[in-house]
């Protein structure tokens, strides 16, 4: 997807800003950021990523596409933080409401914060996509053993397979999980 | 041992699962052994030992969204389904053992207070809907950890395009079936509820063969704004695309409202007669849109040469791409498929003069209609407040025409009167105290009219509908809701069902959600009673019904900020009842002169505005006694725009005399009282006198913080004027910046997005920050405001001419 977003094709950049909106949205209202400025700050951040992308800077070999995201991100909600002075909290209302500088983040909370979200998105995104690629069978094998620990027996008898089908299912469900998560991060690009 | 392991024997040594499943398994000691020595079998399993990082992630995030989940009252079983909006669990409700779906909101679907709160506002609506083809929400609340859920029926069956493929069903079967989801869109639609995403996978067919409408009140996104983001998805999407509205389609929510759902249940009346969908939906998904867009599509009988020629009309009735030529309802949607199955003429190809002569000569058949009339009458203490005549309706329409329907109407007219006796004896003010309210006497008759009139859904509609518009001209809003409910459920238990009254009490519910600030379900309902409306013939009735249906599309428009378009639908209802000379004509005609009056004033036409005003009060005048709350309310305007034209003493003192009208006829914490205390304490602002103006809005925020029935926007509104009156003060800043702030805040939850009222209040909001020096936050909420200013009142108006001053001093 990045390959294609380096030239700048509108279709790759509204997948790609698509993508990954929800992560960066949720990390901008969990600092406090109204609507309207968590879109700006999002939308700030993407215009500087694709900036960045397009300028060479972003580089396989020096950190995950989410590390980058969330260096952008960071520093654009300092950014509205800084330029939107008095605007509103959310949630705003009452005495005990949040004031817009209660909640300044600390980087390395941040970063904890971003991480989790990040890879909640991540998974999610790509379970999604596993579930629409394998039989509904396979899918619920795979989350049987893999979520719930279900033994492959068990998992065998509810599912009418057999018990090594269902261990198989497990692998590669995981195997192409995996490869939708490096999907995910854009760490093809360049390889 | 022979051969290299098969992936399931790895795995089975990778999790060192030592049981056998039966002759001629490997042991796990085997197949290690074989491992050990077979170096293309060793990199399997270190790949598959390379996968357990990811595991253990999909097992950490997987469980923190339905991890830990408990829900008090349920037994969580499994997870059916995994949508983008959330997730769906099988469950067993403890207290009946019955089992139950669960869906659980996925985290930052509902990310907003506005986004929540419309999911609060649908799901409680939803949850009213009780129809067989509707799955019904037994139960709602929020988990553990702050994420919404609902407890619906589980319904054991397919969804309809999984029950179509192989049916073998016909033609008949398939409107029967189309039919049951048209009677669950109806019901939703009844209680104010659109779907919004009607598709076949939102459709269960059940093992009974019972079809069943899934997922009303879900908060969806609306589908236009996920257009362009989603351009380059398939699947799911460009499957949901195929069902979707040209006005969905456009983008424009605000177009949005049932005949949105009757395009939809178009496209799967289309696609279940011929096997395909009206639209190709192959390709781009702009492509797409310029199909629907642009297409007629083809007639199902082209397709499918046996299928009557009356179901071309109907399916491209309802596949209109004008709303306004589509089935206005889903209940006319309904009739027509209902008259092909019937061998009948259908209604959307015989909307001829001489289908409503038909029409006309079978409703003045029904004759005799009940005119029971029952006064009510009380004092209280505060003021002799008479609630005037409540009738029941006189237009209602009655069953068949039988010889013992004499008898039958006797018997009616004999239970209403003996109630109301009843009534009014177990209420009397000399019993219940001096402060006896006519809602007390409207409490009592709701709780009793459902049960009272069980076997006669006639008067328990008519009743219903009269108790429910009460309460609405008493601004209490939740029971007024709940009665036009009721009544409008009974009115559709009828048959035939009574158009008129059903069109006037959707009219009522339309009102009353308009003054509640649902816009959108207001809109839908009023569709509804348009469409209905629209059926009828042309007899005094039926021309003030329509009139008065006009006039509430003005109200409409006028909270969307739509003035000139509201005008028109004022302007509508005046043409329509000019010549009448009935007094309720000439009242509707007053309220339709008022609500234009407003319209006007809105658009700083003050002059045209004081002549409405005062046509409206000679009207008024002949027919409504002086103190009554439409003459006030006239009163109330025309002072307004007194002021407006410069004559500043005249507004002084018509406001002062209508407060303390207002005081004696509805005590002195009535909502009415906080609108009159607002307007003359905004006008003492303007003449400089503080310190009063202080007290009257003081005095009328606490009036409307304290009325649980007001929908807060008058909150907002005092608030902001208030704030105004501490910014133009000069000695509290701060206290000014937070009240517009509160106010700006409150009216923009209340409000659909991009209204002029929240832009207006960011504006002096952004007046008072740049007095305070926050010059980049001003500069923002100017930015913010300026679009939804224009869309409003234009780009030459002189508050957007104001806008672009204030910033081009913040240097933006």
């Amino acid at each position: 997807m990045l390959e294609r977003l380096m030239e700048s094709q509108d279709e790759a950049w509204e997948r790609f800003s698509a993508r990954f909106r929800a992560p960066m949205l949720g990390f901008a209202r969990r600092y406090g950021l109204t609507e309207a400025q968590s879109e700006d700050a999002v939308q700030d951040a993407l215009i500087a990523f694709l900036e960045g992308y397009r300028a060479g800077r972003y580089e396989r070999g020096k950190g995950r596409l989410g590390s980058w995201l969330f260096a952008l991100m960071y520093q654009s909600i300092r950014s509205q933080r800084r330029d939107g002075g008095r605007a509103p909290a959310q949630g705003a209302g009452g005495d005990g409401r949040t004031t817009f500088f209660s909640a300044l983040p600390d980087e390395r909370e941040a970063r904890g914060v971003w991480d989790e979200d990040w890879e909640r998105c991540a998974i999610d995104s790509c379970l999604s996509r596993l579930r629409s690629e394998v039989s509904p069978s396979h899918y619920r094998a795979f989350e049987l053993t893999t979520v719930r620990e279900v033994p492959a027996m068990e998992v065998a008898e509810q599912l009418g397979m057999s018990r090594d089908a269902v261990y198989q299912a497990r692998s590669r469900a995981l195997q192409r999980l995996r490869a939708l998560r490096d999907e995910y991060e854009g760490t093809e690009v360049g390889a | 041992m022979n051969g290299c392991a098969s992936e399931g024997e790895l795995g089975r040594l990778h999790a060192g699962d030592v049981s056998l499943t039966g002759a001629g398994e490997r042991t796990l000691d085997e197949i290690r052994a074989h491992v050990e020595t077979c170096a293309q079998c060793g990199a399997k399993l270190d790949e598959l030992r390379s996968l357990d990082d990811l595991a253990t992630c999909v097992k950490r995030v997987a469980r923190s969204e339905d991890g830990g989940l408990s829900i008090e009252g349920y037994e969580i079983e499994d997870e059916i389904h995994r949508g983008g909006q959330g997730i769906v669990y099988r469950a067993v409700q403890r207290s009946t053992g019955r089992q139950v779906a669960i869906k659980v909101v996925l985290k930052g679907t509902l990310a907003s207070d506005r986004q929540r709160a419309r999911f609060e506002r649908e799901i409680e609506l939803a949850s009213r809907i009780d129809h067989p083809n509707v799955v019904a929400i037994v139960d709602r609340g929020e988990t553990g950890d702050g994420r919404a859920f609902l407890v619906m029926e589980l319904v054991d069956g397919v969804t309809l395009d999984h029950a179509l493929r192989g049916s073998g069903w016909g033609v008949d079967r398939r409107l029967k079936v189309f039919l049951e989801i048209c009677a669950g869109v109806r019901a939703a639609h009844q209680r104010g509820v659109l779907h919004r995403d009607l598709k076949p996978g939102n459709v269960v067919v059940d093992n009974d063969g019972r079809v069943k409408v899934l997922d009303f009140g879900l908060a969806k996104d609306d589908l236009g704004a996920s257009v362009t983001a989603a351009r380059t998805m398939s699947g799911e999407f460009m499957g949901t695309l195929a069902y979707a509205s040209p006005e969905q389609l456009g983008g424009d929510p605000s177009r949005i409202d049932a005949r949105t759902d009757v395009y939809a249940l178009g496209v799967m009346l289309y696609e279940l007669l011929t096997g395909s969908l009206p639209h190709d939906v192959h390709g781009a998904v702009q492509d797409v849109i310029k199909r629907v867009l642009g297409e007629t599509p083809a007639r199902p009988s082209s397709i499918d040469p046996k299928l009557d020629p009356d179901l071309d009309v109907v399916a491209l009735t309802a596949l209109e791409q004008d709303p306004g030529r589509r089935y206005q309802s889903v209940e006319a949607l309904e009739d027509d498929v209902r008259a092909v199955l019937e061998h009948q003429p259908i209604r959307a190809k015989h909307a001829s003069t001489m289908y409503r002569v038909r029409k006309f000569v079978r409703r003045n058949r029904a004759g005799v209609a009940l005119s029971g009339v029952i006064v009510l009458g009380l004092c209280t203490t505060i003021g002799a407040l008479t609630v005037g005549i409540v009738r029941t309706r006189a237009a209602m329409e009655l069953a068949e025409q039988r010889r013992a329907q004499a008898e039958s109407e006797l018997a009616k007219q004999i239970l209403v009167s003996g109630f109301f006796r009843e009534l009014l004896s177990e209420v009397d003010p000399g019993e219940s105290g001096p402060d006896m309210r006519v809602s007390d006497l409207l409490d009592v008759a709701s709780q009793r009219i459902g049960d009272r009139f069980a076997e006669y859904p006639d008067l328990r509609g008519a009743l219903g509908h009269t108790v429910g518009e009460t309460y609405a001209r008493l601004g209490v809003y939740a029971p007024s809701e709940a009665q036009l409910v009721s009544a409008i459920g009974a009115m559709e238990a009828q048959d035939p069902v009574p158009e008129a009254p059903l069109a006037g009490a959707l009219g009522v519910l339309a009102r009353v959600q308009t003054a509640t600030t649902r816009l959108d379900e207001a809109d839908a309902t009023l569709a509804r009673a348009i469409g209905i409306a629209e059926s009828l013939g042309d007899d005094p009735e039926s021309i003030e019904l329509r009139a008065g249906l006009a006039h509430q599309l003005g109200a409409q428009r006028f909270e969307r900020g739509e003035f000139e378009s509201s005008i028109r639908a004022y302007d509508e209802s005046i043409g329509m009842l000019g010549s009448m000379e009935s007094e309720s004509a000439r009242r509707v005609l007053a309220q339709a002169l008022i609500g234009k009056g407003v319209s006007l004033k809105r658009l700083e036409r003050f002059d045209e505005a004081l002549g409405v005003y005062d046509e409206a009060l000679g009207i008024l005048r002949e027919v409504r006694r002086e103190n009554h709350p439409d003459t006030l309310a006239a009163l109330s305007n025309r002072a307004e725009v007194l002021y407006n034209l410069g004559r500043a003493d005249d507004a002084e003192s018509a406001h002062r005399d209508l407060l303390e009208r207002r005081r004696a006829v509805f005590g002195p914490t009535h909502e009415r009282v906080g609108i009159t205390l607002n307007n003359l304490a905004d006008l003492m602002r303007e003449r400089g006198a503080f310190d009063e103006a202080g007290a009257m809005f003081d005095e009328a925020i606490a009036i409307f913080r304290e009325n649980p029935g007001d929908p807060s926007l008058r909150l907002a509104i005092t608030v902001h004027n208030a704030g105004v009156m501490h910014l133009e003060r000069g000695e509290d800043y701060e206290r000014a910046s937070a009240m517009l702030e509160e106010a700006a805040t409150m009216s923009a939850s209340l409000l659909p997005e991009g209204h002029w009222i929240p832009a207006q209040f960011k504006v002096k909001w952004a007046e008072c920050l740049m007095i305070q020096g926050f010059e980049r936050s001003a500069a923002f909420m100017l930015n913010e405001a300026r679009p939804d200013l224009v869309r409003s009142l234009g780009e030459d108006h002189r508050r957007v001419a104001h806008v672009d001053e204030l910033l081009s001093r913040v240097g933006s």
